[in-house]
């Protein structure tokens, strides 16, 4: 039956609705590890150095 | 500013998955253009018959946004879907046979090319209707111009191009920012999708550069 399978982004339900303030703070994070170079990425792009000094 | 009948805009479209990144630039265009916009899909009232909800929308609506491209033969049943020439005859009827406010109302008409309506529903002609070529950046560049002429005098709106570079930048990082509210940007809800698009627009306010 073709009938509704055109309709198929889901109403909104309020028991788990998404507020604004939680979209905000969403975007913000996403904004700020995407300047970092992305959350998962951080920290491993320089290698910690063993503090040895390099020979000449 | 609060919604009002002003400045809501009653969405009529496809709720397909493939009319979604369309469906998308349509409310994030009309969002960032200080409007409303409303669906019938914000309503999640089974005991409310389909059609009343869609009424009540339209009544509460001053302006909307009509895509009438999905009319065309159906592959299973070969039959056409009429849903949203319905809705816009609702809309034009409001107009018509509406008191007070119900006259102030305006529509923009969409298709997928210009002209291909007089082959399906001639007694539309005169109406705005506008091809949006199934590509969001163009629906969002028209929905701006139509919303740019139902400002309030003095407003100007941002230009369409840049509506659509903010709808891009929206859109690259939907992903991310769905993971980070734990939800599927397969699977958004009307109030998902909408309380993401404010969200973002908090963020990346127009003033500051965003």
């Amino acid at each position: 039956m073709a009938k509704e399978v055109l309709r198929t982004v889901q109403p909104a339900h309020k028991s788990d609705r998404i507020t604004v303030a939680q979209a905000k703070r969403a975007w913000l994070k996403v904004e700020a590890e995407s300047r970092n170079g992305g959350s998962n990425t951080r920290g491993k792009s320089k290698p910690a150095s063993t503090g040895r000094a390099k020979k000449s | 500013m609060p919604r009002s009948y002003d400045n809501s805009v009653f969405i009529n479209c496809p709720f397909d998955s493939a009319y979604r990144p369309l469906f998308e630039a349509v409310a994030f265009a009309v969002y960032d253009c200080g409007f409303y916009p409303r669906s019938a899909l914000e309503v999640d009232d089974s005991s409310q018959v389909r059609i009343d909800k869609i009424q009540t929308i339209i009544r509460q609506s001053r302006l909307s946004v009509h895509d009438i491209s999905r009319t065309q033969l159906d592959t299973t049943n070969r039959l056409p879907r009429f849903n949203m020439p319905l809705e816009l005859g609702i809309f034009l009827g409001a107009k018509a046979f509406g008191s007070g406010d119900q006259k102030r109302k305006a529509a923009v008409v969409f298709d997928t090319k210009p002209y291909r309506y007089q082959k399906y529903i001639s007694d539309i002609a005169g109406q705005d209707i506008r091809a949006h070529g199934r590509k969001p950046t163009e629906a969002i560049r028209e929905v701006r111009n139509f919303l740019a002429t139902q400002c309030a005098a003095g407003v100007i709106l941002p230009g369409g191009d840049k509506l659509a570079e903010r709808y891009r930048h929206f859109r690259k990082r939907l992903p991310a920012a769905c993971r980070e509210v734990h939800v599927d940007p397969t699977k958004l809800t009307f109030s998902d999708l909408t309380n993401l698009i404010v969200g973002w627009l908090e963020a990346h306010p127009l003033l500051t550069g965003g």
